[in-house]
């Protein structure tokens, strides 16, 4: 998988639990600065990455994951 | 009399122990922490404006060590404190700042707006702080002011003075003994909400350690602390408890297995999330507590664990009953106490948890006082909750919404909030919320519908409603929101809600 494609599904997942456009996802989507971002939406979040790429997240990693730029630097990181 | 000043004192002269706060970085405890203290004391002292009154204290710092120990420091000094959020926009701090005009604000070094009589961090662990004195504190002194928001949106500085805040801690001594082993508790909570109070109250009560989360809403950064740290003790708002519940049942390896104890505080919640926090934690005591900021955090509790068969067949959560030290009336519209009989009427409070008052605002304060009816000639007075009420026959409190959300439509009185109730118990219903419109003079009930994933089945949560609610309490029209939007207190923003009907 390349980065874009990679960047595409964070972007998927992220429309989807935020209930957002898919275009409306970008470097300022974020915990406590996007709205629908809220508690609940965070643990959506990491349990549908978990599933769309088929990981488990450390929970010192799941803990940073409050942005989408910290989300697709994160799964830049995962080997393939 | 044993005021918050006095358990601290006594904790920290205990041998081997003491009192202990920690954050997501740091702990500090004991010896530590009073030298902590005494550099907040110093500063207070050389910035007091006037030597013969007690001086306001406002802590506009991060989530951190050195807001609680502010707070406990204020107190050393004989002065009160103003909880301020350092997320605040601008507009709110100013409007607060001008409201209680304090005598000094402890601000972080990089706080970006400019405020009069504020001394940063560093200088405060810069300072040196010999020959340090502490003042004391009379149960009539202020101990705190915490803002709400008020229905004008100007906001409102309760003023709650140490016989209340004493009372209270008392209460959750005797309340809690049977958890004064617990050793942890975390403050999950805003630390501009009184949930934070009630977290100190059992700290002060127990001297259990105290760890403050980094981010009310980080869920994974709350959890991880509750595991890394063993927390045992975790009171919060619904939403953030059943957000944690849930990343608790959804996350592999997932456990909350260190929880002994939680409280639901300030909002109405589910069957479910009673249901939830059983299966996730079956040995969990869980405790619904209720108050207005105004009586000081609680005035009424009920453990829930233990009555799950009674609340399904009630169909509502009870607020239990008052504290020991808190009387109530329960006053119907001709203005009889109707507790006994078991009717419906507005919950009214008095006890020495009552607030001193509103600060610089007589009007509101008198307003939201009512002369104890069952006692004429002692013109005594009580504080009207606004919160409809009924003492059942299971012998504990219900409520039933809020009094000023009485409506009159087609000639019957009608709840917008019974509405919500029962539309929140139908399943796939995530939140939802109730509100009359007038639509030419005439009042409409307008349901607004989230759901658990996506859009929502409107002809269904009809096909339900009308089972359980008469003709006239079916809303005339359903609009199905994909976000419920919240205010600053974490409730559902009616005003919201309209604004979005008129466009």
């Amino acid at each position: 998988m390349n980065k874009l494609e990679k960047e595409n599904q964070v972007k998927k997942v992220l429309s989807e639990v935020l209930e957002k456009n898919i275009n409306e996802i970008n470097e300022d989507v974020a915990l406590n600065t996007t709205y629908e971002w809220d508690s609940q939406a965070m643990v959506s979040i990491i349990v549908a990455l978990e599933e769309e790429f088929d990981i488990d997240i450390e929970l010192e990693d799941a803990e940073k994951l409050t942005s989408y730029k910290a989300i697709v630097e994160y799964i830049s990181t995962l080997t393939n | 009399m044993k005021l918050a000043i006095d358990y601290f004192n006594e904790i920290q002269s205990e041998q081997n122990f003491g009192f202990s706060i920690s954050d997501g970085a740091q702990t500090i405890q004991k010896e530590e922490l009073n030298k902590l203290i005494d550099q907040y004391v110093s500063i207070i002292h050389s910035k007091r404006q006037n030597d013969q009154v007690q001086c306001g204290v406002a802590i506009c710092l991060r989530r951190s060590i050195y807001y609680i120990a502010a707070m406990i420091a204020s107190w050393k000094a004989g002065a009160y404190f103003i909880p301020l959020n350092i997320r605040w926009p601008e507009e709110k701090i100013n409007d607060v700042l001008a409201s209680c005009k304090p005598d000094v604000i402890f601000i972080e070094d990089d706080f970006e707006y400019d405020l009069e009589n504020s001394v940063s961090i560093s200088d405060v662990l810069n300072k040196q702080s010999t020959d340090v004195f502490y003042l004391d504190n009379k149960p009539s002194d202020l101990a705190y002011i915490i803002y709400t928001s008020g229905s004008t949106g100007k906001p409102k500085g309760v003023m709650i003075n140490h016989l209340a805040y004493a009372s209270y801690i008392d209460w959750t001594k005797r309340y809690f003994s049977r958890y004064a082993n617990n050793k942890k508790l975390v403050i999950s909570a805003e630390l501009t909400f009184d949930i934070t109070m009630g977290d100190l109250a059992f700290a002060l009560a127990f001297g259990t350690e105290v760890h403050v989360a980094p981010d009310p809403r980080n869920i994974v950064s709350l959890y991880k602390m509750i595991k890394e740290r063993n927390i045992d003790t975790f009171y919060s708002v619904p939403t953030t408890i059943n957000a944690i519940y849930r990343f608790a049942e959804r996350k592999k390896g997932a456990d909350l297995s260190t929880i002994k104890l939680v409280l639901s505080g300030g909002d109405v919640f589910s069957i479910d999330l009673v249901k939830t926090i059983k299966n996730v934690t079956p040995d969990v005591h869980f405790y619904n507590v209720y108050g207005p900021t105004e009586m000081t955090i609680n005035c009424f509790a009920a453990r829930l664990d233990n009555q799950i068969e009674n609340i399904s067949n009630k169909g509502r959560i009870p607020i239990g009953n008052n504290f020991d030290i808190i009387d109530y009336a329960i006053i119907n519209e001709e203005g009889v106490d109707v507790a006994r009989r078991g009717d419906k009427g507005k919950l009214c409070v008095l006890g020495p948890q009552t607030m001193l008052g509103y600060l610089n605002d007589l009007e509101t304060t008198r307003k939201s006082f009512v002369p104890d009816i069952r006692y004429p000639e002692f013109n005594r007075y009580m504080y009207n909750t606004n919160d409809i009420a009924m003492l059942d026959d299971d012998g504990q409190v219900y409520l039933f919404g809020r009094a000023d959300h009485l409506v009159k439509i087609k000639g019957y009185r009608i709840h917008p909030d019974e509405v919500t109730r029962v539309v929140r118990e139908i399943k796939n219903v995530y939140e939802a919320t109730t509100i009359a419109v007038d639509i030419d003079k005439q009042l409409e009930l307008y349901l607004f519908v989230q759901g658990k994933t996506g859009s929502i089945d409107i002809e269904n949560i009809q096909e339900q409603m009308k089972t359980r609610l008469p003709d006239y309490m079916i809303p005339s029209k359903i609009i199905n929101v994909q976000k419920m939007p919240y205010n600053d207190a974490g409730k559902i923003d009616k005003i919201k809600l309209r604004e979005y009907l008129d466009e």
